[in-house]
């Protein structure tokens, strides 16, 4: 994947969701090493020094486990992952939610807006 | 980290015309600089001042050497190579750098120019500008140094090469080296900076942290730019 | 910082190849203008020593001219001035270079010179020796040849010294004196700076020229090799005047041209 930035929004916080992404979707899975910060500044096209800040975030944020001399792990805590996936859902619940609000549509609408567009949407997939 | 550059109160005139005035600017170790600024601001200038091709009064410091022989020593600027004549082939251009310097890495301007597909038997007259410009830039990379001076890198070069270059920049960069990289268009580099200078009215406008300016300001890099020119012409 | 030895290499390499192809020319002239006179019918024994000395000035007044393009623009453009190094090392290496190259081209004219004489040599000496037997003394002796060959080769190798000091000297100082100059019509502003410098240049150096030879005129009228001792010296110091201040301009005043 190639990741196209969003000049608005720092560039570290936007490897960072990057990552995390990644890591949600099992691109990477728990206990892998990532590739070294070279790489990844490499492969996002992004200066060493931001990809190092989005890594220490993550690291403050125990989803990245740091070994001397190794490299950088993902955590293998799932219980922590499951976390990263809930605050992701919050966070794209939350916009959806507060555009919808804003548009006076009631909570009870929103729900029945959205089980049906899932219905759709499924059926369409398949 | 350790301070690479520092300039204390520089002024430059040239042919009657005050260029630069009372500049001052410190850089760090290991970062990638955005020097920004319309043409004709005193970029190059700058640029050409800190390696000591031009002269300036004020203090200038790179790594530690104040001296102009010595400095020269740790800078890395882009060459035209206006030197040499156009039958003059590559290769022995790259001998002369190797000969000359005594901080150029052969291994890596090989690395480089594979890379950036650089055949080094043509002769000069051969390469197309982007193609040149390259060449120029592989040259200039692989000089060990703590500072790097790219002087509009991208100009009149295609969005392809391009890319190979910002790669090649962040590929190549040694950890503790720091890269200026001056440019009158942002948005192509925004995403490489860790900071960016911006030189207005003959002076330094404004040095600042990229992610910073987007944290708090919710901007991003070139609107910031352009901000400042606005208000340039509020005030006046 | 570059090492004296490398920074000479470069240098040496590239006015090396310069005056290497200005004798590559030479050999082609010789062989063109031999074969002219063999197809004209005017073909002697003397031909080849005749033809070879004409060429030689012409041919050493080229090389003196592509070494002082050369050397010139050494101090003006980036690809020599980012260069760490100190520029008393760069203005002597890039002197000691140009001359080398120039000695060069002298040696290896002198040469040719000589291997062609040596066709007609007997010839040659037959004459040297009637001069000598119809005006006596007058003629000078091997000896006295001998040693107005090297007095010549002397003067020579100091004149061309002080030429290149001395329009260095005129370029720096030009060069230094259009960052002073305004931005507008910088040609002719430029054109007219040149001429300026050019004058007073020429003018001062012939002013010290003059004290040089007055003074050792007063020093030494009885004695010929004092004397001309006394007159190189006098030259080299004037060359080391003007090295020395072109050495300040080129660390304080003289930029490279800016090619971005």
């Amino acid at each position: 994947m190639i990741l196209k930035f969003d000049d608005k929004i720092p560039i570290y916080l936007q490897i960072q969701n990057y990552l995390n992404r990644q890591i949600i979707s099992g691109k990477i899975l728990p206990g892998a090493q990532l590739p070294s910060v070279r790489q990844l500044a490499v492969e996002v096209t992004a200066n060493v020094n931001t990809v190092q800040r989005a890594l220490s975030q993550m690291i403050d944020e125990k989803i990245i486990v740091p070994q001397r001399g190794r490299g950088n792990f993902v955590t293998v805590d799932v219980e922590l992952i499951e976390q990263l996936k809930m605050k992701l859902i919050d966070e794209q619940f939350a916009l959806v939610y507060r555009q919808l609000h804003d548009l006076n549509f009631s909570d009870a609408e929103i729900i029945d807006k959205f089980v049906e567009y899932v219905k759709n949407r499924g059926a369409l997939d398949e | 980290m350790s301070e690479i550059l520092k300039i204390e109160n520089l002024n430059y005139s040239h042919r009657l015309k005050k260029i630069l005035q009372d500049v001052n600017l410190t850089l760090q170790s290991g970062k990638i600089v955005g020097l920004l600024g319309e043409n004709g601001a005193g970029k190059t200038t700058l640029m050409r001042v800190i390696t000591g091709v031009a002269h300036a009064t004020g203090d200038i410091t790179v790594a530690g050497e104040t001296e102009v022989a010595a400095r020269k020593g740790h800078v890395s600027y882009m060459d035209h190579l206006g030197a040499f004549s156009l039958g003059t082939h590559l290769d022995r251009i790259v001998k002369f750098y190797q000969t000359v310097y005594a901080d150029f890495d052969i291994d890596r301007f090989n690395e480089l120019a594979e890379f950036l597909n650089i055949d080094t038997s043509l002769k000069l007259s051969a390469l197309s500008k982007g193609n040149k410009e390259k060449f120029v830039i592989a040259l200039t990379l692989s000089r060990q140094v703590e500072l790097y001076l790219l002087d509009e890198p991208f100009d009149g070069i295609d969005s392809m090469s391009r890319k190979d270059i910002i790669n090649s920049i962040i590929k190549w960069k040694p950890e503790t080296a720091t890269i200026v990289i001056s440019d009158h268009y942002v948005s192509e580099i925004s995403s490489l900076l860790d900071e960016i200078v911006v030189i207005k009215d003959e002076t330094i406008n404004c040095h600042l942290d990229a992610d910073k300016i987007r944290e708090d300001k919710g901007m991003d890099i070139e609107d910031f730019y352009e901000s400042l020119y606005e208000r340039g012409t509020d005030n006046d | 910082m570059t090492s004296f030895k490398d920074f000479f290499k470069i240098l040496m390499g590239q006015k090396f190849r310069q005056v290497n192809f200005v004798l590559l020319i030479n050999v082609i002239a010789i062989a063109v203008s031999v074969l002219w006179t063999l197809i004209n019918g005017n073909f002697t024994n003397n031909t080849f020593f005749q033809v070879t000395v004409s060429w030689s000035f012409i041919i050493m007044l080229w090389a003196f001219v592509r070494i002082t393009v050369t050397h010139e623009r050494i101090y003006a453009r980036d690809s020599y001035r980012l260069i760490p190094i100190g520029d008393t090392k760069f203005y002597c290496t890039n002197l000691l270079t140009s001359f080398l190259a120039w000695a060069y081209v002298a040696v290896v004219e002198l040469i040719i010179c000589a291997a062609t004489a040596t066709i007609n040599w007997q010839e040659y000496v037959d004459s040297f020796n009637m001069m000598r037997m119809m005006y006596g003394t007058r003629v000078p002796d091997m000896n006295m040849l001998v040693s107005a060959f090297i007095s010549m080769a002397i003067v020579m190798i100091v004149v061309t010294i002080l030429a290149w000091t001395t329009i260095s000297l005129i370029h720096l100082l030009t060069r230094a004196g259009s960052n002073f100059m305004p931005y507008r019509r910088s040609r002719i502003v430029n054109f007219l700076l040149y001429v300026v410098v050019i004058y007073i240049v020429l003018r001062v150096v012939g002013f010290m020229m003059n004290l040089v030879m007055n003074s050792t005129d007063m020093f030494a009228n009885s004695n010929d090799v004092w004397q001309f001792v006394l007159y190189i010296l006098g030259f080299l110091v004037v060359s080391a005047i003007e090295a020395a201040l072109s050495v300040y301009l080129m660390s304080r005043w003289v930029e490279t041209v800016s090619e971005s």
